[in-house]
Protein backbone atom coordinates (compact mmCIF):
# COMPACT_ATOMS: atom_id res chain seq x y z
CA UNK A 1 0.00 0.00 0.00
CA UNK A 2 1.16 3.03 -0.88
CA UNK A 3 0.14 5.67 1.37
CA UNK A 4 -0.94 5.58 5.05
CA UNK A 5 -5.21 5.71 4.74
CA UNK A 6 -5.34 7.51 7.86
CA UNK A 7 -2.70 10.15 7.56
CA UNK A 8 -4.35 10.27 3.94
CA UNK A 9 -7.67 10.95 5.16
CA UNK A 10 -6.53 13.57 7.25
CA UNK A 11 -4.42 14.94 4.55
CA UNK A 12 -7.64 15.32 2.23
CA UNK A 13 -9.77 16.99 5.45
CA UNK A 14 -7.17 19.58 5.61
CA UNK A 15 -7.06 20.06 1.89
CA UNK A 16 -10.72 19.86 0.83
CA UNK A 17 -11.96 23.00 1.13
CA UNK A 18 -9.23 24.33 -1.30
CA UNK A 19 -9.20 21.28 -3.84
CA UNK A 20 -13.04 21.25 -3.71
CA UNK A 21 -12.90 24.97 -5.02
CA UNK A 22 -10.67 24.56 -7.19
CA UNK A 23 -12.99 21.41 -8.96
CA UNK A 24 -16.13 22.97 -8.61
CA UNK A 25 -14.80 26.37 -10.27
CA UNK A 26 -13.02 24.17 -13.48
CA UNK A 27 -16.22 22.02 -14.01
CA UNK A 28 -19.00 23.81 -12.45
CA UNK A 29 -21.29 21.32 -11.89
CA UNK A 30 -21.16 20.00 -8.24
CA UNK A 31 -21.42 16.16 -9.06
CA UNK A 32 -19.08 16.12 -11.82
CA UNK A 33 -16.43 18.19 -9.41
CA UNK A 34 -17.11 15.51 -6.87
CA UNK A 35 -16.49 12.71 -8.42
CA UNK A 36 -13.07 14.74 -10.29
CA UNK A 37 -12.11 14.75 -6.62
CA UNK A 38 -13.15 11.47 -5.93
CA UNK A 39 -10.59 10.34 -8.92
CA UNK A 40 -8.22 12.84 -7.76
CA UNK A 41 -7.71 11.52 -4.60
CA UNK A 42 -7.95 7.74 -5.13
CA UNK A 43 -4.92 8.73 -7.86
CA UNK A 44 -3.22 11.18 -5.07
CA UNK A 45 -3.54 7.80 -2.60
CA UNK A 46 -2.24 5.66 -5.15
CA UNK A 47 1.02 7.28 -5.99
CA UNK A 48 1.46 9.06 -2.53
CA UNK A 49 4.52 6.13 -2.12
CA UNK A 50 5.83 7.98 -5.33
CA UNK A 51 5.60 11.63 -3.84
CA UNK A 52 8.96 12.99 -3.09
CA UNK A 53 8.69 15.98 -1.99
CA UNK A 54 9.94 18.06 -4.88
CA UNK A 55 6.74 20.56 -4.58
CA UNK A 56 4.96 20.74 -1.48
CA UNK A 57 1.79 18.36 -0.45
CA UNK A 58 -0.65 21.39 -1.66
CA UNK A 59 0.70 21.60 -4.92
CA UNK A 60 0.69 17.76 -5.79
CA UNK A 61 -2.56 17.34 -4.33
CA UNK A 62 -3.75 20.50 -6.47
CA UNK A 63 -2.10 19.47 -9.35
CA UNK A 64 -3.46 16.01 -9.54
CA UNK A 65 -7.29 17.93 -8.88
CA UNK A 66 -6.47 19.83 -12.12
CA UNK A 67 -5.39 17.33 -14.26
CA UNK A 68 -8.60 15.24 -13.27
CA UNK A 69 -10.72 18.42 -13.60
CA UNK A 70 -9.45 18.82 -17.46
CA UNK A 71 -9.78 15.11 -18.01
CA UNK A 72 -12.92 15.60 -17.54
CA UNK A 73 -13.78 19.19 -19.30
CA UNK A 74 -12.17 17.50 -22.06
CA UNK A 75 -14.22 14.09 -22.52
CA UNK A 76 -17.00 16.54 -21.74
CA UNK A 77 -15.80 18.28 -24.60
CA UNK A 78 -15.78 15.46 -26.86
CA UNK A 79 -19.53 14.63 -26.09
CA UNK A 80 -21.74 16.96 -27.25
CA UNK A 81 -25.05 15.52 -25.12
CA UNK A 82 -25.08 18.06 -22.07
CA UNK A 83 -24.39 21.23 -22.72
CA UNK A 84 -23.22 23.70 -20.48
CA UNK A 85 -25.40 25.52 -19.72
CA UNK A 86 -27.89 22.31 -19.32
CA UNK A 87 -25.35 21.59 -16.59
CA UNK A 88 -25.45 24.93 -15.42
CA UNK A 89 -29.40 25.11 -14.88
CA UNK A 90 -28.57 21.79 -12.90
CA UNK A 91 -26.15 23.35 -10.49
CA UNK A 92 -28.88 26.25 -10.08
CA UNK A 93 -30.95 23.35 -9.07
CA UNK A 94 -28.85 21.85 -6.71
CA UNK A 95 -27.96 25.04 -5.00
CA UNK A 96 -24.75 24.22 -5.78
CA UNK A 97 -23.92 28.21 -6.63
CA UNK A 98 -23.72 30.57 -3.55
CA UNK A 99 -25.49 33.33 -3.80
CA UNK A 100 -24.72 35.43 -1.31
CA UNK A 101 -26.23 38.86 -2.72
CA UNK A 102 -28.65 37.65 -5.24
CA UNK A 103 -25.78 37.37 -7.69
CA UNK A 104 -26.32 33.66 -9.18
CA UNK A 105 -27.07 35.08 -12.27
CA UNK A 106 -23.81 36.48 -12.60
CA UNK A 107 -22.09 33.58 -11.58
CA UNK A 108 -24.27 31.79 -13.98
CA UNK A 109 -23.17 33.87 -17.27
CA UNK A 110 -19.36 33.82 -15.92
CA UNK A 111 -19.66 30.29 -15.92
CA UNK A 112 -21.33 29.67 -19.25
CA UNK A 113 -18.49 32.26 -20.38
CA UNK A 114 -15.91 30.26 -19.01
CA UNK A 115 -16.64 26.81 -20.46
CA UNK A 116 -16.47 28.03 -24.01
CA UNK A 117 -12.74 28.70 -23.30
CA UNK A 118 -10.14 26.12 -23.92
CA UNK A 119 -9.64 23.69 -20.73
CA UNK A 120 -6.12 25.00 -20.26
CA UNK A 121 -7.26 29.04 -20.25
CA UNK A 122 -10.13 27.95 -17.93
CA UNK A 123 -7.61 26.42 -15.91
CA UNK A 124 -5.10 29.18 -15.73
CA UNK A 125 -7.97 31.93 -15.24
CA UNK A 126 -9.89 29.42 -12.13
CA UNK A 127 -6.18 29.26 -10.07
CA UNK A 128 -5.25 33.01 -10.92
CA UNK A 129 -8.25 34.82 -11.17
CA UNK A 130 -11.48 33.07 -9.90
CA UNK A 131 -8.73 31.83 -6.76
CA UNK A 132 -6.10 34.21 -6.86
CA UNK A 133 -3.38 31.79 -6.53
CA UNK A 134 0.24 33.65 -7.37
CA UNK A 135 1.08 33.23 -10.77
CA UNK A 136 4.00 31.33 -9.67
CA UNK A 137 1.94 29.10 -7.73
CA UNK A 138 -0.58 28.41 -10.63
CA UNK A 139 2.66 27.76 -12.75
CA UNK A 140 3.73 25.02 -10.27
CA UNK A 141 0.40 23.57 -9.95
CA UNK A 142 -0.27 23.37 -13.93
CA UNK A 143 3.17 22.29 -14.84
CA UNK A 144 4.06 25.43 -17.19
CA UNK A 145 5.98 28.48 -17.34
CA UNK A 146 5.00 31.67 -15.29
CA UNK A 147 5.07 32.97 -19.18
CA UNK A 148 2.82 30.24 -19.86
CA UNK A 149 0.10 30.80 -17.07
CA UNK A 150 0.39 34.54 -17.86
CA UNK A 151 -0.55 34.53 -21.46
CA UNK A 152 -3.39 31.76 -21.05
CA UNK A 153 -5.02 34.18 -18.37
CA UNK A 154 -4.90 36.92 -20.59
CA UNK A 155 -5.94 35.18 -23.30
CA UNK A 156 -8.69 33.44 -21.86
CA UNK A 157 -9.78 37.27 -20.69
CA UNK A 158 -9.94 38.39 -23.93
CA UNK A 159 -11.80 36.26 -24.76
CA UNK A 160 -14.15 36.76 -21.60
CA UNK A 161 -14.74 40.34 -22.42
CA UNK A 162 -17.19 40.07 -24.90
CA UNK A 163 -18.97 37.83 -23.17
CA UNK A 164 -19.24 39.52 -19.83
CA UNK A 165 -19.82 43.33 -20.89
CA UNK A 166 -23.05 42.80 -19.85
CA UNK A 167 -21.96 42.31 -16.15
CA UNK A 168 -19.41 44.82 -16.37
CA UNK A 169 -19.75 47.27 -13.75
CA UNK A 170 -20.17 50.89 -14.77
CA UNK A 171 -16.80 51.91 -13.70
CA UNK A 172 -15.54 55.44 -14.61
CA UNK A 173 -14.38 55.56 -18.28
CA UNK A 174 -10.63 56.44 -18.86
CA UNK A 175 -9.53 60.28 -18.41
CA UNK A 176 -11.39 61.95 -21.48
CA UNK A 177 -12.73 58.42 -22.58
CA UNK A 178 -16.39 57.76 -23.08
CA UNK A 179 -17.71 55.36 -25.82
CA UNK A 180 -19.77 57.87 -27.13
CA UNK A 181 -16.73 60.28 -27.45
CA UNK A 182 -14.86 57.22 -28.56
CA UNK A 183 -16.57 54.68 -30.28
CA UNK A 184 -13.61 53.00 -30.72
CA UNK A 185 -14.38 51.83 -27.26
CA UNK A 186 -17.60 49.77 -28.30
CA UNK A 187 -16.36 48.77 -31.38
CA UNK A 188 -13.29 46.95 -29.30
CA UNK A 189 -16.01 45.19 -27.24
CA UNK A 190 -18.34 44.33 -30.38
CA UNK A 191 -15.11 43.17 -32.64
CA UNK A 192 -13.40 41.29 -30.13
CA UNK A 193 -15.07 38.27 -29.88
CA UNK A 194 -14.84 37.46 -33.74
CA UNK A 195 -10.86 38.62 -33.36
CA UNK A 196 -11.12 36.20 -30.64
CA UNK A 197 -12.59 33.38 -32.95
CA UNK A 198 -9.89 34.27 -35.63
CA UNK A 199 -6.79 34.82 -34.52
CA UNK A 200 -7.26 35.36 -30.16
CA UNK A 201 -3.78 37.54 -30.12
CA UNK A 202 -4.53 41.21 -31.00
CA UNK A 203 -6.31 41.71 -27.29
CA UNK A 204 -3.09 42.73 -24.92
CA UNK A 205 -1.87 39.40 -24.55
CA UNK A 206 1.88 40.67 -24.39
CA UNK A 207 0.90 42.98 -21.98
CA UNK A 208 0.87 40.07 -19.60
CA UNK A 209 4.30 39.17 -20.28
CA UNK A 210 3.13 35.75 -21.74
CA UNK A 211 3.92 35.68 -25.12
CA UNK A 212 5.46 32.20 -25.30
CA UNK A 213 2.69 30.38 -26.32
CA UNK A 214 0.58 30.93 -29.96
CA UNK B 1 7.73 41.27 -20.60
CA UNK B 2 10.56 42.98 -21.15
CA UNK B 3 11.55 46.54 -19.59
CA UNK B 4 11.78 48.45 -22.78
CA UNK B 5 8.62 46.55 -24.16
CA UNK B 6 6.77 47.56 -20.94
CA UNK B 7 8.12 50.98 -21.26
CA UNK B 8 6.67 51.11 -24.80
CA UNK B 9 3.29 49.79 -23.83
CA UNK B 10 2.96 52.06 -20.88
CA UNK B 11 3.65 54.97 -22.41
CA UNK B 12 1.49 54.17 -25.07
CA UNK B 13 -1.53 53.60 -22.76
CA UNK B 14 -1.37 57.26 -21.21
CA UNK B 15 -2.40 58.53 -24.41
CA UNK B 16 -3.98 55.77 -25.81
CA UNK B 17 -7.77 56.00 -24.03
CA UNK B 18 -9.23 52.91 -26.31
CA UNK B 19 -6.36 50.70 -25.13
CA UNK B 20 -7.28 52.59 -21.28
CA UNK B 21 -10.26 51.48 -21.43
CA UNK B 22 -9.66 47.63 -22.44
CA UNK B 23 -6.98 47.59 -20.13
CA UNK B 24 -9.41 48.26 -17.46
CA UNK B 25 -12.32 46.72 -18.58
CA UNK B 26 -10.02 43.22 -19.10
CA UNK B 27 -9.12 44.37 -15.33
CA UNK B 28 -12.52 44.11 -14.34
CA UNK B 29 -13.25 40.47 -16.09
CA UNK B 30 -10.83 39.73 -13.21
CA UNK B 31 -13.03 41.20 -10.59
CA UNK B 32 -16.05 39.50 -12.11
CA UNK B 33 -14.36 35.83 -12.12
CA UNK B 34 -13.05 36.38 -8.32
CA UNK B 35 -16.62 37.62 -7.21
CA UNK B 36 -18.45 34.04 -8.57
CA UNK B 37 -18.67 32.00 -5.16
CA UNK B 38 -19.90 28.45 -4.50
CA UNK B 39 -20.95 26.77 -1.53
CA UNK B 40 -18.43 24.51 0.32
CA UNK B 41 -18.26 20.87 -0.67
CA UNK B 42 -21.52 19.04 0.75
CA UNK B 43 -20.41 17.02 3.56
CA UNK B 44 -22.48 13.87 1.63
CA UNK B 45 -19.70 14.55 -0.90
CA UNK B 46 -16.87 14.62 1.41
CA UNK B 47 -18.14 11.26 3.36
CA UNK B 48 -18.18 9.63 -0.40
CA UNK B 49 -14.57 10.31 -0.59
CA UNK B 50 -13.44 9.21 2.67
CA UNK B 51 -14.91 6.13 1.93
CA UNK B 52 -13.52 5.92 -1.44
CA UNK B 53 -10.20 6.32 0.28
CA UNK B 54 -11.30 3.37 2.67
CA UNK B 55 -12.41 1.21 0.35
CA UNK B 56 -9.06 2.04 -2.50
CA UNK B 57 -7.02 1.26 1.10
CA UNK B 58 -8.90 -2.00 1.89
CA UNK B 59 -8.82 -3.17 -1.96
CA UNK B 60 -4.97 -2.75 -1.68
CA UNK B 61 -3.86 -4.61 1.42
CA UNK B 62 -6.43 -7.24 -0.51
CA UNK B 63 -4.49 -7.09 -3.64
CA UNK B 64 -1.20 -7.20 -2.12
CA UNK B 65 -1.39 -10.74 0.11
CA UNK B 66 2.74 -11.61 -0.20
CA UNK B 67 3.57 -8.19 0.96
CA UNK B 68 3.68 -8.22 5.25
CA UNK B 69 1.40 -5.84 5.29
CA UNK B 70 -1.29 -8.19 3.63
CA UNK B 71 -0.42 -10.92 5.36
CA UNK B 72 -2.95 -12.27 8.00
CA UNK B 73 -0.36 -14.52 9.33
CA UNK B 74 2.15 -12.71 10.46
CA UNK B 75 2.30 -10.42 13.76
CA UNK B 76 1.17 -7.21 13.67
CA UNK B 77 4.46 -4.68 13.42
CA UNK B 78 5.12 -2.10 15.79
CA UNK B 79 3.22 1.23 14.94
CA UNK B 80 6.78 3.08 15.01
CA UNK B 81 7.68 0.96 12.53
CA UNK B 82 4.42 0.94 9.87
CA UNK B 83 4.55 4.39 9.05
CA UNK B 84 7.73 4.50 7.01
CA UNK B 85 6.63 4.96 3.62
CA UNK B 86 4.86 8.23 3.52
CA UNK B 87 4.15 10.64 6.01
CA UNK B 88 2.12 13.72 5.84
CA UNK B 89 4.40 16.78 6.41
CA UNK B 90 3.90 19.50 9.04
CA UNK B 91 0.85 18.10 10.81
CA UNK B 92 0.34 18.51 14.52
CA UNK B 93 0.25 14.85 15.76
CA UNK B 94 -3.69 15.79 17.03
CA UNK B 95 -5.84 13.93 14.22
CA UNK B 96 -8.71 15.53 13.75
CA UNK B 97 -11.99 14.63 15.70
CA UNK B 98 -15.09 16.09 13.63
CA UNK B 99 -18.19 14.94 15.23
CA UNK B 100 -20.21 11.85 13.38
CA UNK B 101 -22.89 13.01 11.01
CA UNK B 102 -25.17 10.49 12.32
CA UNK B 103 -23.82 8.66 15.60
CA UNK B 104 -26.51 9.08 18.60
CA UNK B 105 -25.82 6.78 21.00
CA UNK B 106 -22.01 6.15 22.49
CA UNK B 107 -20.45 3.51 24.81
CA UNK B 108 -17.02 3.05 25.04
CA UNK B 109 -14.79 0.44 27.03
CA UNK B 110 -11.71 -1.09 26.78
CA UNK B 111 -10.38 -4.39 24.64
CA UNK B 112 -9.16 -6.01 21.85
CA UNK B 113 -10.22 -8.44 19.37
CA UNK B 114 -7.32 -10.78 17.00
CA UNK B 115 -8.27 -13.33 14.34
CA UNK B 116 -5.87 -15.27 13.98
CA UNK B 117 -5.35 -18.77 12.19
CA UNK B 118 -2.96 -21.86 13.34
CA UNK B 119 -3.54 -24.15 10.42
CA UNK B 120 -2.42 -27.48 9.81
CA UNK B 121 -4.56 -29.86 12.30
CA UNK B 122 -7.35 -31.22 11.13
CA UNK B 123 -10.85 -30.56 13.30
CA UNK B 124 -12.72 -33.34 11.88
CA UNK B 125 -15.98 -33.11 9.64
CA UNK B 126 -15.35 -29.43 9.80
CA UNK B 127 -12.28 -28.93 8.20
CA UNK B 128 -13.27 -30.12 4.73
CA UNK B 129 -16.19 -27.78 4.42
CA UNK B 130 -14.94 -24.49 6.48
CA UNK B 131 -16.70 -21.84 4.21
CA UNK B 132 -13.09 -19.79 3.05
CA UNK B 133 -11.53 -19.48 6.67
CA UNK B 134 -9.18 -16.93 5.62
CA UNK B 135 -9.41 -17.26 2.35
CA UNK B 136 -8.64 -13.54 0.24
CA UNK B 137 -11.32 -12.50 -1.82
CA UNK B 138 -11.24 -10.46 -4.98
CA UNK B 139 -11.18 -7.42 -3.00
CA UNK B 140 -11.03 -5.57 0.01
CA UNK B 141 -11.32 -8.57 2.69
CA UNK B 142 -10.24 -11.39 4.18
CA UNK B 143 -12.52 -14.31 5.12
CA UNK B 144 -12.54 -15.43 8.49
CA UNK B 145 -14.41 -18.03 9.84
CA UNK B 146 -17.79 -18.75 9.38
CA UNK B 147 -19.97 -17.82 13.11
CA UNK B 148 -22.57 -20.42 13.99
CA UNK B 149 -25.14 -17.73 15.71
CA UNK B 150 -28.50 -17.89 17.24
CA UNK B 151 -30.07 -19.84 19.83
CA UNK B 152 -30.99 -23.54 19.54
CA UNK B 153 -33.74 -24.24 16.75
CA UNK B 154 -32.37 -20.54 14.99
CA UNK B 155 -29.41 -20.71 14.15
CA UNK B 156 -27.72 -18.86 11.16
CA UNK B 157 -24.28 -18.64 9.82
CA UNK B 158 -22.28 -15.47 9.69
CA UNK B 159 -19.27 -15.15 7.47
CA UNK B 160 -16.68 -12.81 9.02
CA UNK B 161 -14.45 -10.74 7.07
CA UNK B 162 -10.96 -9.38 8.28
CA UNK B 163 -9.88 -6.54 7.15
CA UNK B 164 -7.05 -2.87 7.57
CA UNK B 165 -9.94 -1.03 8.10
CA UNK B 166 -9.79 1.69 11.12
CA UNK B 167 -12.85 2.66 11.95
CA UNK B 168 -13.32 6.49 13.51
CA UNK B 169 -16.23 8.05 15.10
CA UNK B 170 -15.98 11.03 12.24
CA UNK B 171 -15.81 8.59 9.68
CA UNK B 172 -18.18 5.71 10.95
CA UNK B 173 -20.74 5.96 8.23
CA UNK B 174 -18.83 6.10 5.18
CA UNK B 175 -16.57 3.56 6.77
CA UNK B 176 -19.32 1.27 6.87
CA UNK B 177 -21.26 2.07 3.81
CA UNK B 178 -18.09 1.33 1.90
CA UNK B 179 -17.87 -1.96 3.99
CA UNK B 180 -20.96 -3.26 3.47
CA UNK B 181 -20.48 -1.86 -0.20
CA UNK B 182 -17.40 -4.32 -0.54
CA UNK B 183 -18.51 -6.84 1.18
CA UNK B 184 -21.72 -7.29 -0.91
CA UNK B 185 -19.48 -6.76 -3.96
CA UNK B 186 -17.52 -9.99 -2.49
CA UNK B 187 -20.77 -11.90 -1.45
CA UNK B 188 -19.34 -12.04 1.56
CA UNK B 189 -22.34 -11.00 3.96
CA UNK B 190 -23.76 -13.91 5.94
CA UNK B 191 -25.05 -16.69 5.34
CA UNK B 192 -27.65 -18.87 6.81
CA UNK B 193 -28.66 -22.46 7.53
CA UNK B 194 -30.99 -24.05 10.21
CA UNK B 195 -29.97 -25.50 12.59
CA UNK B 196 -28.73 -29.29 12.59
CA UNK B 197 -29.32 -28.98 8.63
CA UNK B 198 -26.52 -29.66 6.29
CA UNK B 199 -26.37 -25.84 4.36
CA UNK B 200 -24.59 -24.43 1.21
CA UNK B 201 -22.59 -21.57 2.60
CA UNK B 202 -21.69 -19.75 -0.33
CA UNK B 203 -18.06 -18.35 -0.08
CA UNK B 204 -16.88 -15.39 -1.27
CA UNK B 205 -15.17 -16.80 -4.23
CA UNK B 206 -18.70 -18.01 -5.56
CA UNK B 207 -17.94 -21.66 -4.21
CA UNK B 208 -20.85 -23.32 -2.76
CA UNK B 209 -19.37 -25.53 0.62
CA UNK B 210 -21.51 -27.76 2.93
CA UNK B 211 -21.49 -26.79 6.45
CA UNK B 212 -21.32 -28.84 8.80
CA UNK B 213 -24.39 -28.92 11.85
CA UNK B 214 -21.68 -27.17 13.82
CA UNK B 215 -22.93 -26.05 17.26
CA UNK B 216 -26.05 -28.02 17.25
CA UNK B 217 -27.33 -27.86 21.06
CA UNK B 218 -25.32 -25.00 22.00
CA UNK B 219 -26.09 -21.38 21.62
CA UNK B 220 -23.44 -20.64 19.15
CA UNK B 221 -20.84 -22.88 17.56
CA UNK B 222 -17.79 -21.88 14.83
CA UNK B 223 -17.35 -23.55 11.32
CA UNK B 224 -14.00 -24.02 10.97
CA UNK B 225 -11.45 -26.28 9.42
CA UNK B 226 -8.61 -25.00 11.65
CA UNK B 227 -7.64 -23.65 14.59
CA UNK B 228 -8.69 -20.26 14.67
CA UNK B 229 -8.80 -18.61 17.35
CA UNK B 230 -9.14 -14.90 18.77
CA UNK B 231 -5.66 -13.29 19.71
CA UNK B 232 -5.52 -10.96 22.44
CA UNK B 233 -2.17 -10.10 24.29
CA UNK B 234 -2.32 -12.52 27.19
CA UNK B 235 -5.39 -14.09 26.25
CA UNK B 236 -6.67 -16.64 23.64
CA UNK B 237 -10.12 -17.12 23.18
CA UNK B 238 -11.59 -19.57 20.71
CA UNK B 239 -13.87 -17.73 17.71
CA UNK B 240 -16.96 -19.36 19.51
CA UNK B 241 -16.59 -16.44 21.92
CA UNK B 242 -17.30 -14.34 18.73
CA UNK B 243 -20.56 -15.86 18.00
CA UNK B 244 -21.31 -15.65 21.77
CA UNK B 245 -20.51 -11.83 21.87
CA UNK B 246 -22.31 -11.25 18.54
CA UNK B 247 -25.35 -12.94 20.02
CA UNK B 248 -25.24 -10.73 23.16
CA UNK B 249 -24.32 -7.47 21.47
CA UNK B 250 -27.13 -7.97 18.36
CA UNK B 251 -29.71 -9.23 20.79
CA UNK B 252 -30.45 -12.56 18.66
CA UNK B 253 -30.57 -10.36 15.10
CA UNK B 254 -28.33 -11.48 12.37
CA UNK B 255 -25.59 -9.06 11.65
CA UNK B 256 -25.77 -7.82 8.06
CA UNK B 257 -21.81 -7.56 8.42
CA UNK B 258 -18.99 -8.74 11.01
CA UNK B 259 -15.63 -7.30 10.37
CA UNK B 260 -12.70 -7.93 12.30
CA UNK B 261 -11.03 -4.57 12.33
CA UNK B 262 -10.22 -1.53 14.39
CA UNK B 263 -11.57 1.00 15.98
CA UNK B 264 -9.33 4.15 16.64
CA UNK B 265 -6.52 2.01 15.97
CA UNK B 266 -6.81 -0.90 18.58
CA UNK B 267 -8.40 -3.98 17.17
CA UNK B 268 -11.92 -4.44 17.36
CA UNK B 269 -14.96 -6.27 15.65
CA UNK B 270 -17.48 -4.68 13.69
CA UNK B 271 -20.98 -5.96 14.32
CA UNK B 272 -23.67 -4.34 11.86
CA UNK B 273 -27.29 -4.65 11.89
CA UNK B 274 -29.00 -3.77 8.95
CA UNK B 275 -32.07 -1.43 9.36
CA UNK B 276 -35.34 -3.45 8.84
CA UNK B 277 -38.51 -1.31 9.18
CA UNK B 278 -38.38 2.10 11.12
CA UNK B 279 -35.42 0.48 13.22
CA UNK B 280 -32.27 2.15 11.79
CA UNK B 281 -28.78 0.34 11.42
CA UNK B 282 -27.04 -0.31 14.25
CA UNK B 283 -22.77 -0.27 13.99
CA UNK B 284 -21.65 -1.92 17.56
CA UNK B 285 -17.25 -2.07 17.41
CA UNK B 286 -16.46 -4.06 20.31
CA UNK B 287 -13.18 -5.48 21.98
CA UNK B 288 -11.48 -8.18 22.92
CA UNK B 289 -13.31 -9.51 26.30
CA UNK B 290 -16.45 -9.39 24.43
CA UNK B 291 -18.55 -12.86 24.49
CA UNK B 292 -21.56 -14.75 25.34
CA UNK B 293 -21.84 -13.02 29.18
CA UNK B 294 -19.14 -9.60 28.48
CA UNK B 295 -20.60 -7.24 26.08
CA UNK B 296 -17.23 -4.75 26.34
CA UNK B 297 -19.03 -2.61 23.18
CA UNK B 298 -16.19 0.41 22.55
CA UNK B 299 -18.21 2.40 20.48
CA UNK B 300 -22.68 2.00 19.11
CA UNK B 301 -23.69 4.24 16.56
CA UNK B 302 -27.19 4.27 14.96
CA UNK B 303 -26.41 4.84 11.50
CA UNK B 304 -29.45 6.70 10.17
CA UNK B 305 -28.17 7.30 6.77
CA UNK B 306 -27.23 3.68 5.98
Amino acid sequence: MAGDPDAFGELFSRHKDRLWAVAIRTLGDPEEAADALQDAMISAFRRAGSFRGDSAVTTWLHRIVVNAALDRMRRRAARPTASGDEQLLDSLASGSLSDPAGSTDISMDVMAALRRLPPDQQAALVLVDMLGYPVADAAEVLGVSEGTVKSRAARGRARLLPRLTHLRPRSPAAPGVSARANPGVARVHADAEDRNRSADRNVLPAQEGGDDEP
Amino acid sequence: MRPRKAARIGSHLEYCAVCQQTSADLQSVSSTLASVSFRPMPESFSARIDAAIATESAQRVSAAPETEAGRRDLPERAPAARRTRWRMPQLPPLALRVAATTAVAIVVVGGAFELASHGGSSAGPASASAPAAHKPVASGFVMGPAVNVGHTGHTQYVQTVTASTNFVPAHLTSQVQSAVTLARHDHALHVSAPTGQPSAAKTAAGNNTTAPSAGSGSSAGVQLGNRSTLNVPGHEATAAQLAGCIDRVAGGQVPELVEIARFEGQKATLILIAAAGSRPASAWLVGASCSASVSDILYHAVLTHL
